[in-house]
């Protein structure tokens, strides 16, 4: 593939973007596409000319996953006002599975109660206020009145 | 350099009082599964960059790329500037001409920024 610069002088105005499934579109109507679908003017994959790359021609901004967690002496992919959480949670299954297993009826209700409290937790820190806990925005706001003249 | 960043050999520590003898295996696993039901939520914002490239509609986002894509909610092309250029959403999300390409995953690497 050969790599070709940008000629594009605002893809503001002839880009669109969509998602379908697990891709991503990018269509425009610039270049000519050599059919009645695709001429200048309607929406076709970019026009390059065969071959040709932009070179890390889109960025993309995304809300993502963590990355996978592989040994126990590696750091959490995930803001560290978050990291308690992750504890609840872990407390939360482990104690449940530990209630499960055991035969002594009073420990296994000691411990699905203590489960069911882990899970609380961590419902509240991640569903409730995740994004509020990790957010760095902050201060006093003002409001600017709409001019009315 | 945070104040606090746990490690798994903390997270280890915590429950190991709770339920003891649980085994670090386990409590790794438990740990992704956290991390998985963490991912449902806009928890963390990435960017990522690809190539455009000639005639390719489409760009593969699925799980076996290098990116770990939730929701994308902003796309931008380079201009004959070398600037990033947001570029608005189709709101239907299709366009006249059907463009079916089957190998949109070896077409397609993402290099996180």
């Amino acid at each position: 593939m050969a790599a070709v610069s940008s000629s594009y002088k605002d893809p503001n105005k002839t880009f669109v973007w969509w998602i379908e499934g697990d891709r991503i579109a990018i269509g425009t109507t610039e270049g000519d596409g050599g059919t009645t679908a695709t001429d200048n003017g309607r929406l076709k994959p970019v026009q390059l000319g065969a071959g040709n790359t932009i070179t890390d021609g889109i960025v993309i901004s995304y809300y993502a996953e963590p990355d996978k967690y592989t040994a126990l002496s590696d750091s959490l992919d995930i803001d560290n006002v978050l990291q308690p959480a992750i504890i609840d949670f872990v407390k939360a299954k482990a104690l449940m599975d530990a209630a499960a297993k055991t035969e002594n009826p009073a420990t296994a209700q000691i411990r699905m109660a203590s489960a069911q409290q882990c899970m609380a937790n961590y419902k509240e820190a991640v569903r409730r206020y995740g994004m509020k806990k990790n957010d760095k925005v902050g201060g006093t706001r003002a409001i600017a009145p709409a001019d009315l003249r | 350099m945070a104040a606090i960043e746990f490690t798994g050999k903390e997270i280890f520590s915590r429950v190991l009082q709770a339920v003891p003898n649980v085994s670090e295996t386990y409590v790794l696993n438990l740990i992704n599964e956290a991390l998985i039901d963490m991912g449902r939520y806009t928890n963390q914002i990435e960017n990522a960059k690809t190539d455009l490239n000639h005639n390719q509609l489409w760009y593969a986002l699925d799980d076996d790329e290098s990116i770990t894509v939730n929701k994308v909610f902003r796309c931008a092309i380079l201009n004959s500037d070398s600037e990033y250029i947001e570029i608005p959403r189709l709101t239907p999300g299709r366009i006249k001409q059907f463009y079916n390409e089957s190998d949109t995953a070896t077409n397609t690497s993402w290099t996180e920024v």
